[in-house]
């Protein structure tokens, strides 16, 4: 039995366990964003060419 | 950007590998000196992603471009992580090697200190509703905060502490002289640059989440007008 080999999991184990959360954590803010931007952006189009399609009529 | 990912994933395996499988168990810490390959570029990282922050932070209040301040308020965020994993590995560290979690010496408080001014970094981000007015400030605080840095490189030799002089940047008569034999030493650059590696993805990938938040806000806003 390694003596100390509690300490050495606990930090390699603390260090890789609070990476794996901020970049789950990161990534799923990114996509929130991304796809929000994305329905807003489409939104705005969609509501500055509608004034447009109607005079065409 | 994916790249960049597997690059830093595959590394950090690959070094992992190398300290466990590899290394042979050092004579006079034993099993826990191997925390030295995480708390060591951990430290070095910090130092990096605060050393951005003032160099962006600076360019931001010179241009006043909002980009500036989004890499800066990324890298800090990415540095408040990593300064957290410094001061949790060495407080799991000094325990078999001091006898002891914590101690308030000076290595110690000062890399608290810039924990807690990082810390305010934010709380003080989150107090402001203005954009602009955000960024000028926390810009200012992230140039006051990076002064810690020098502070805290320095504290093992301007005050007596319990925490060692430094092995990997010691100078002798003017010449750089790494106090580690090179068995130990080699393995150490590795996790260095595969941490810096780790870091630049970490910054983009929070970057462009800082980008797309800032457009959405800018979205929202223009929605309410």
């Amino acid at each position: 039995m390694l003596i100390g080999l509690e300490y050495v999991v606990a930090a390699y184990g603390i260090w890789l366990c609070t990476f794996v959360c901020y970049i789950f954590l990161t990534k799923r803010r990114l996509k929130i964003a991304s796809h929000a931007v994305d329905a807003l952006e489409q939104k705005n189009t969609e509501s500055s060419t509608r004034p447009q399609d109607q005079n065409n009529k | 950007m994916l790249y960049l990912e597997w690059v830093s994933f595959l590394g950090l395996l690959g070094c992992g590998l190398w300290i466990f499988l590899k290394l042979p168990i050092e004579a006079s810490q034993g099993f826990p000196q191997k925390i030295m390959y995480l708390h060591v570029p951990s430290v070095i990282t910090t130092y990096l992603a605060f050393f951005v922050v003032f160099i962006f932070s600076i360019a931001y209040l010179w241009k006043r471009e909002l980009v500036f301040d989004q890499i800066a308020k990324a890298s800090a965020e990415v540095g408040l992580v990593f300064c957290a994993l410094v001061l949790l590995t060495g407080a799991i560290w000094g325990k078999p090697t001091w006898g002891t979690y914590w101690v308030w010496d000076a290595r110690l408080t000062t890399t608290l200190l810039l924990f807690l001014i990082f810390m305010g970094y934010f709380l003080l981000r989150m107090s402001v509703n203005d954009r602009d007015k955000e960024a000028r400030l926390a810009s200012v605080l992230g140039i006051i905060g990076f002064l810690d840095i020098p502070i805290i490189h320095k504290s093992v030799e301007w005050w007596r502490t319990l925490h060692q002089p430094s092995t990997l940047f010691k100078v002798e008569s003017g010449q750089a002289s790494p106090s580690i034999s090179p068995e130990l030493y080699y393995p150490l650059v590795a996790s260095i640059i595969v941490m810096l590696v780790f870091y630049i993805y970490l910054l983009l990938l929070r970057y462009q989440t800082e980008k797309r938040t800032d457009r959405l806000n800018q979205l929202l806003a223009d929605t309410q007008d």
